[in-house]
């Protein structure tokens, strides 16, 4: 396939749909089709400036009181108990959030926002269980939300002080005494210009201008006094909000990648995220996550030069990728293993769902590998696509997904189902809303195209299986299942 | 011990991720090609001196003064100054069937107390950084010169690092019941420009592979013996079905324990409830196995081993539990070890470090598995030499 000049084909607006957002929906299809690749990739860039905020959860909306706070002369055992009544409110409030947010990507008519956000969270990495308070992972996938299609630069400088990375890297309370070394790694791997592209002495110049920073409650508001100052953060911190603590700040001047300068936390990061170094990472990061086959580089390189042309605009970098030929190449087609998020809510789009809640999309994400606020440690190492079938067995899990969404039982973990007979399937209401037409054929083949899996699904094959169930909820959710069970639905 | 101390047991070779290919077919037996490993993570950090108590030494009683266990509760071991912790009972009686064993004080000089740490560490065999991305197991199975392309299976939720296969010879399964119905396409009706496509397919066919073997396996016998009903239970159930049903798969790992669900090993908290629960699910577990290999003609080929991030400290700490240590206890089991409690007493009062000072290191249990077990060429595999542990009979 060859870079179109106009979306005549309608396979080419579907690849352009399948890559920047979530599936090829009719309302997104009729928004594309006849405009040259320019202007389409423009109103979904334009379509994303209407984007609204996730729901606040109540637990986000309250100022947040630490739960497990440690007071003077406080036995070791009543600590251990706040701690643990603390993480598994934390576990529950990470659960709505991952439900809330599910039906966001789901229903957004911002698809492209939602996707880049979950490039960027992606990236990051984070873990509500290093985290914690919700009211932090809450306001972090708000604050990627938000930057996610303005500049590289001023994103990565907004996550220098997300009280959810300060958390999760460790750098709250990092004093000049003892500079976060490891966040400041983590930081330059992860965000910055990718695993082992730095040197000691950048790890070392970031980690003194961390320094600095302390998550506390805003000034004015009361705190317990009689707190103990020993023990770990999560038992002292009072609040969420970075506050600068100049006394803890290293003062001195840094020099990251050859520049010098007396940078603090975010200064630094905005500093290197100016740089081709990490042009040169957000290349590799975009390529990889739009699925493109750049085996000279070229995609690569224009990304890279698209990117210092413009200080890191993301919607720059977005009309870049789809102008470059090797988007639409022959070899970039259907190339894309889809991340198990992007399975489940172009699932959702392509048959009408307009809510996960009451799914156990939780447990399905866990097999499949993908925790939505449960990202590995090592960020985009382990998140890019190539992960999504390692171990190879993670396939099993991912074709559990038409039993997901029928909210038919499936037994997770090694104990077997022994249910038996599950009797007659009761499905939800969106199945029986499934056209039903006079021919069977036409109405597999109807949802086989809604669908829109890679070509080389067999329609009569999976014909030959409904006959035995005739009757209409019966057919669609056979069909349903068939194809989120194929190999052809993977891909992108 | 120290390192120097150690050294008498290793001598280091430079570390070989992939080894040189080996003879699966050993000098002219045709049992030993059935040998199997079954390979436990306690996950946690397992405390061993609660486990194997040893009852006469005040100093273990004035350092647990609430969490220790009462010596009249305990197990009694015939001439050991050492009982059992009574949730054990099943474990116990394995014992004296000469079935089951203990390995006392295992682990390593400047032993790490970082779970992250200690489990990659106990996992792929070394102690260097970096460390490898194979386990000691997965180097055994990929240097296997076997047709079989799977050799060994993790049941669980997450790939065990120990059966990291550079060449994909071990696989995880974390849902038994997702492999049914998995259907694969007709090679005929394959062809396809999508190059992804075609590593789907391929997937799709060595999941179908196994999942024949799943599928197999529910012919076996395990719902006749009193697997506890528990993932750990189930996991070893499969085992047993696997293992009855088959004979080519040769390793499998499973834990006991969990950070997200019920108890784990790391008993900072309630270590004696933790306990309880997680030795008597232990003990069932492995006897339930027992029984059904035993059965099935298959308990003499069959190897367990258990392992943990690391022992604990001696001192119990203020919330009823322990904190992390150095050595600790391996519990071993099958047809042809050598039963009963290994090595001497330890030496609490002497700690160097608050925790159980190591005198067995666990490469030299892991070498004893591969050379003397599974006929490999252990040193290749554990990048170093060290003397085997005696822990077959």
């Amino acid at each position: 396939m060859a870079k179109p000049q106009k979306l005549t084909d309608p396979e080419h607006s579907k690849h352009l749909l399948r890559r920047l957002t979530f599936s090829a929906t009719n309302k997104l299809f009729h928004h594309v089709e006849n405009a040259s690749v320019l202007a389409a990739t423009r109103s979904l860039i334009d379509l994303s400036g209407t984007a609204t905020t996730l729901p606040t959860p109540a637990f986000a909306e309250q100022p947040w009181t630490n739960p497990a706070l440690r007071f003077k002369n406080m036995s070791a055992a009543v600590l251990a108990q706040k701690d643990q009544l603390a993480r598994q409110r934390y576990k529950e409030e990470a659960s709505q959030l991952e439900q809330e947010w599910l039906d966001q990507l789901v229903t957004s008519s911002t698809p492209l926002r939602e996707s880049m956000s979950l490039f960027f969270h992606t990236t990051f990495g984070g873990s509500y269980k290093t985290i914690g308070p919700g009211k932090a992972v809450y306001a972090h996938i708000e604050l990627v939300r938000r930057y996610a299609l303005s500049t590289i630069p001023k994103l990565l400088e907004a996550m220098a002080l997300s009280p959810a990375m300060l958390i999760q890297h460790g750098y709250d309370e990092s004093r000049r005494e003892l500079p976060p070394y490891y966040a400041a790694e983590k930081v330059l791997a992860q965000w910055l210009v990718g695993p082992g592209n730095y040197s000691n002495s950048d790890v070392e110049n970031l980690a003194r201008s961390l320094t600095g920073w302390v998550l506390e409650a805003p000034p004015g508001a009361t705190v317990p006094d009689n707190l103990d100052s020993k023990g770990a953060r999560r038992n002292r911190r009072t609040g969420l909000m970075p506050i600068f603590h100049s006394e803890y700040f290293d003062n001195g001047e840094k020099t990251l990648f050859g520049h010098t300068g007396n940078f603090n936390a975010p200064q630094a990061i905005k500093k290197i995220a100016t740089l081709p170094q990490c042009a040169s990472w957000y290349a590799d990061l975009l390529t990889d996550y739009f699925g493109i086959h750049d085996p000279n580089g070229a995609a690569s390189q224009s990304l890279i030069d698209a990117y210092l042309r413009s200080q890191g605009d993301i919607p720059t970098l977005i009309e870049t990728l789809t102008s470059c030929k090797e988007f639409w190449s022959e070899s970039s087609r259907w190339n894309l293993i889809k991340s198990p998020v992007h399975l489940v809510v172009g699932a959702c789009q392509a048959l009408g769902i307009t809510s996960v809640q009451g799914l156990d999309l939780e447990s399905w994400l866990q097999a499949c590998g993908q925790s939505l606020l449960d990202s590995p440690n090592r960020g985009a190492q382990s998140w890019t696509s190539s992960a999504w079938l390692k171990p190879s067995g993670r396939l099993t899990a991912r074709y559990k997904l038409g039993d997901i969404l029928l909210a038919q039982p499936v037994s997770w973990g090694m104990r077997a189902n022994k249910t038996g007979d599950l009797g007659r399937p009761n499905f939800p209401a969106w199945v029986h809303r499934l056209p039903v037409g006079e021919e069977t054929h036409q109405v597999v083949a109807d949802l086989v195209h809604t669908l829109d899996p890679a070509p080389g699904l067999n329609v009569e094959n999976i014909l030959d299986t409904v006959n035995q169930r005739p009757t209409a909820p019966d057919v669609s959710a056979n069909v349903i299942r068939q194809v989120l069970a194929s190999a052809e639905y993977q891909l992108a | 011990m120290n390192r120097r101390n150690f050294l008498h047991t290793a001598a280091l070779l430079p570390f070989v991720a992939n080894p040189i290919a080996w003879a699966d077919l050993p000098k002219g037996s045709t049992s030993r090609r059935a040998r199997r490993v079954v390979l436990i993570r306690l996950a946690g950090g397992n405390d061993g001196l609660n486990a194997l108590v040893p009852y006469r030494d005040d100093f273990y009683y004035r350092n647990r003064p609430n969490i220790a266990i009462p010596a009249n509760t305990l197990l009694t071991l015939d001439g050991r100054d050492q009982g059992l912790n009574p949730a054990l009972a099943s474990f116990k009686e394995l014992m004296e069937e000469g079935w089951a064993g203990l390995i006392q004080n295992v682990g390593y000089p400047n032993a790490s107390r970082s779970h992250r740490r200690a489990t990659e560490i106990w996992s792929t065999g070394t102690d260097l950084r970096p460390s490898p991305e194979t386990g000691w197991l997965g180097r055994w199975a990929d240097a296997s010169t076997t047709p079989d392309q799977i050799l060994g299976f993790t049941l669980g939720q997450a790939p065990a690092r120990a059966f990291a296969s550079a060449a994909s010879r071990t696989e995880l399964v974390s849902s038994p019941d997702t492999l049914r119905n998995i259907q694969i396409t007709n090679p005929k009706k394959e062809q396809t420009t999508v190059a992804k496509l075609a590593t789907l397919r391929q997937i799709e066919r060595r999941i179908y592979e196994y999942a024949g073997l799943f599928e197999q396996a529910r012919s076996g016998s395990g719902h006749r013996f009193d697997y506890p009903d528990t993932e750990f239970g189930a996991a070893m159930r499969w085992i047993g079905d696997i293992i009855e049903t088959q004979a080519n798969t040769r390793i499998f790992h499973t834990t006991l324990g969990s950070f997200e669900n019920g108890f784990s090993f790391d008993t900072h908290l309630d270590q004696l409830q933790a306990h309880q629960s997680l030795y008597g699910e232990f003990g069932q577990g492995l006897s339930a196995l027992a029984k059904h290999l035993q059965k099935a003609g298959s308990w003499q080929d069959t190897l367990v081993l258990t392992y943990s991030d690391f022992g604990r400290l001696i001192a119990e700490n203020k919330s009823g539990g322990t904190e992390h240590g150095d050595a600790g206890l391996m519990f071993i089991a099958g047809g042809s070890i050598a039963a009963g409690v290994h090595g001497q007493l330890p030496d609490l009062a002497g700690s160097t470090n608050g925790g159980i000072n190591p005198l067995v290191d666990f490469r030299q249990v892991f070498t004893a598995v591969l050379d003397r077990w599974l006929d490999a060429p252990a040193p290749e595999i554990m990048g170093g030499v060290y003397s085997p542990y005696p822990l077959l009979a």
